[in-house]
């Protein structure tokens, strides 16, 4: 692995600790300040300390040591976390994901210092009133003292002895002796020197901590011809100032784990030398040695002699005090990183497997060979597959989520609406992909209920309403795909500003009818923006219509529900997975086309008494009393063959998310089985109706049907309910 | 006398193809260490330093401040640059 594959593996893990401090600080926030949370926040920003020292990302490093060292002292109750210290920490965690970013893409590091000003104030400040919280009781009992000053009354010896204990606490560390020194040893092995680390980098940090190096062991380094330069033959004993807490110096070294191993405390020595695999064998070392420097003593023979029985007593507890700090609980499982090429290969190389398994079925069926067992147990062997593959991808929405709170401080300080945030189903898992490309979506609607939708302050309590608005961040499945709902509980659509804007603008024509779901919709819609002032937050109409592209890009779609003076909810529903689905393989004319199943509810071949027509060209299916719209295939998609009525086909009952149930039109049903999923629009271009393609078992390209558009496209809302009304 | 110039960056790496030349030159004398291109050194390169400097007939290196501040860090300034009498 090379040193930027290795430092790119930092970057991520920087994310995960960034990630897990900002939960941790939420839950300070919320009222948990136990020691657990307050330690997870300090690890995270120590992590990433770690790993900016490793790397010499010293402006990185820089700003953790100070943040780090705040946190510090909150973990050790020096410090008290109040609710302002809360709110600085945050934005000194915003900063920091600033000065990861820098370092990730090599721009010059965001300005600091007067955040690191107000960091340091914090811990002097807290620092000063822990001084004085420990002066205080030490001088309450002066005046009883000086009452007290008559020898002959008291006694000598017990006015003395508190005289002094008095001297003794306001003179503080001045007249207490210096605390005595102590030493760290330290052994980088061969791993330390691996994949980019560098061991002179820890020792600068042990340095930068007052260490000065007393012993430097060479008496392992070989000659020469003997030399292996992935080895680590160096030892280092460091003495440290009395006052240096151990752990800071652990905590140096819990980054690299056992690669170096540590040793502290009384009677300890650098820990043994461990050459694993030599590049020489043993034994030609140890002439070779002899022959070449007989007058050197030491080094030379101590190569062949390195694996020294005495080493493991020594070793154990070093190894220990290594593993000490940076163990993680092996109960949890272990993972491993994968790259993400690798990932998609496999998924990719699932999707073949899918499709070389229809091909197998269908000219097995072609040429009449019954093998109904084996091929079932391949069809579900091949599903698991796909699943097992699938699952490697998923990832909790949580990681997108956990950039909000960010996203919304930074909105407070621009707008200063203050807004709660509330999230549910964190943990519902959707496919990295749409992850990824989830976050530009979730910010524009996140901005957007902030600066339009949550009013302000002085208008909330006007309203009735609690001064800080609430943001409603949720996830769940459902039937096979995911639901993220944002509310918020701001003033609603306003739709008579809304409509007027649309008309002013040329968007929608004055005669027009529309329902409120469409003028709800006629924010999406390109250049749309009711906001008065153009702030650089949003107001310039660019935002909506992205959204919806976005959403659309990823398989999705994006519905508005929205209550006056109550708030709105933007739905995003969208795909688990770009790659596999589930589909109903149907016939119109001389075309297959893929019905994806997650929104059929039922196939049916209507009688004629269960259809009814509706003037020239409408005709209505009536499902258990209830008339829902039948939309014809051949005609939506423009094929020039295939039914023409549905006593002549099959109607396939869909549901959608914005448009109601609706029955579609075509010749007969071929098969139900999984299909791989390839874009239209990266291969060919976007089709309106069509959500893309796939390859057949017989080598044939099939369009996937896209439920929701075709029926909102064919059936407009207001013709719908219309259509309804007049059916029932 | 054979004459090794070390390069900027002395890392794992470097180390790794410096030790050959280092081997190679062991036989002819003492060998003259030209390290004031030096901008950063680790611990590979600093042991293959101390290894040169006790093998055969020894070494003298020249140093850069950046090799002489490495040097200092890790206790080594005496063993790498002291004259050995050599």
């Amino acid at each position: 692995m090379s040193p930027e594959e290795i430092q790119q593996i930092f970057f991520v893990e920087c994310e995960e600790s960034l990630a897990a401090a900002e939960t941790g600080l939420a839950a300070c926030k919320a009222g948990t300040q136990d020691a657990d949370t307050i330690n997870a926040v300090f690890r995270a920003v120590h992590s990433i300390k770690g790993g900016a020292g490793a790397f010499g990302f010293e402006a990185l490093q820089a700003y953790t040591h100070i943040f780090e060292t705040l946190l510090s002292d909150v973990r050790e109750g020096t410090v008290e976390l109040t609710r302002p210290l809360i709110d600085l920490l945050l934005r000194a965690l915003d900063t920091l994901a600033d000065h990861v970013s820098a370092a990730r893409n090599e721009e010059a590091a965001p300005d600091d210092a007067a955040l690191l000003a107000e960091l340091e104030g914090a811990q002097a400040a807290n620092a000063g009133r822990a001084a004085v919280a420990e002066a205080e009781p030490a001088l309450a009992p002066a005046p009883s003292m000086a009452e007290a000053s008559d020898p002959q009354e008291d006694g000598d010896s017990a006015a003395d002895f508190d005289l002094d204990s008095l001297l003794d606490d306001l003179a503080g560390d001045l007249t207490k002796p210096e605390p005595a020194r102590w030493d760290v040893h330290i052994r980088p092995r061969a791993g330390a020197m691996k994949n980019g680390s560098e061991p002179l980098l820890m020792l600068r940090d042990v340095a930068s901590l007052g260490g000065t190096c007393v012993v430097c062991d060479i008496s392992h380094v070989p000659a020469l011809d003997v030399f292996d330069p992935s080895q680590g033959y160096l030892g280092w004993t460091y003495s440290m100032p009395g006052g240096t807490p151990e752990e800071a110096v652990r905590d140096i070294f819990d980054f690299i784990g056992e690669d170096c191993a540590i040793a502290i405390g009384e009677g300890a020595t650098i820990p043994d030398v461990d050459i694993a695999q030599p590049r020489v064998p043993a034994p030609i070392a140890a002439s070779t040695a002899a022959s070449t420097a007989p007058a050197k003593p030491g080094p030379l023979q101590a190569v062949a002699t390195a694996p020294a029985p005495a080493a493991p007593a020594v070793e154990k507890p070093a190894l220990a005090a290594a593993a000490a700090g940076s163990a993680a609980p092996p109960a949890q499982g272990q993972s491993i990183r994968i790259d993400l090429a690798k990932l998609d290969r496999l998924i990719d190389l699932v999707g073949e497997l899918v499709i070389a398994q229809a091909m197998l079925v269908q000219r097995l069926d072609g040429v009449a060979v019954t093998a109904t067992e084996e091929l079932g147990l391949l069809e579900s062997l091949t599903r698991d597959i796909q699943e097992s593959a699938m699952s490697i991808r998923a990832q909790p929405i949580g990681s997108v989520f956990s950039r909000v709170p960010r996203i919304l401080r930074d909105l407070a300080s621009t707008t200063g609406k203050h807004v709660k945030l509330e999230v549910f189903g964190e943990s519902t898992e959707l496919d990295k992909t749409v992850i990824e490309r989830l976050g530009e979506p979730l910010t524009h609607l996140i901005r957007n209920a902030v600066d339009h939708g949550i009013e302000s302050a002085e208008d909330r309590i006007a309203a009735g309403k609690p001064p800080e608005g609430i943001l409603t961040l949720s996830a769940e499945h459902r039937s096979g795909r995911i639901l993220i709902a944002i509310g918020d509980d701001g003033a609603g659509i306003n739709r008579e500003r809304v409509l007027a804007k649309a008309i002013e603008k040329g968007i929608v024509s004055p005669e027009a009818q529309l329902t409120n779901e469409e003028i709800d919709n006629l924010i999406f819609a390109a250049g749309f923006s009711t906001a008065q002032v153009v702030s650089n937050i949003s107001g310039r109409g660019v935002g909506m219509d992205v959204v919806r592209q976005n959403v659309k890009d990823l398989g999705g779609r994006i519905t508005i529900d929205s209550v006056p003076g109550k708030g709105t909810t933007f739905t995003l529903t969208l795909p688990l997975t770009l790659a596999i689905s589930d589909g109903m393989i149907v016939n119109v004319g001389d075309q297959t086309l893929v019905v994806p199943l997650a929104h059929v509810v039922e196939s049916l071949r209507p009688g004629a008494e269960d259809v009814q027509g509706l003037g020239a060209t409408r005709t209505m299916l009536n499902v258990r009393g209830r008339f829902i719209p039948v939309l014809n295939l051949r005609d939506a998609l423009g094929v020039s063959q295939g039914a023409r009525c549905p006593e002549e086909g099959v109607l396939i009952v869909v549901d959608t998310e914005s448009a109601g149930q609706a029955a579609l039109l075509v010749d007969d049903i071929q098969d139900q089985r999984q299909f791989v999923i390839k874009s239209l629009a990266t291969n060919f271009r976007s089709v309106e109706g069509v959500a893309g393609a796939t390859i057949l078992g017989d080598g044939r390209v099939a369009l996937i049907v896209d439920v929701d558009g075709l029926v909102a496209c064919a059936l407009p809302a207001a013709e719908r309910c219309l259509l309804e009304r007049r059916a029932a | 006398m054979t004459s090794i110039t070390l390069p900027a960056r002395c890392d794992r790496a470097a180390a790794e193809a410096l030790w050959p030349e280092f081997v190679a030159a062991m036989g002819a004398g003492a060998t003259a260490v030209d390290g004031t291109a030096v901008t950063h050194v680790g611990q590979a390169v600093l042991q293959l330093l101390v290894s040169a400097r006790r093998s055969g007939n020894g070494a003298s290196i020249t140093a850069s401040p950046a090799l002489l501040d490495a040097a200092d860090l890790t206790g080594l300034s005496a063993e790498l640059f002291e004259e050995t009498g050599l």
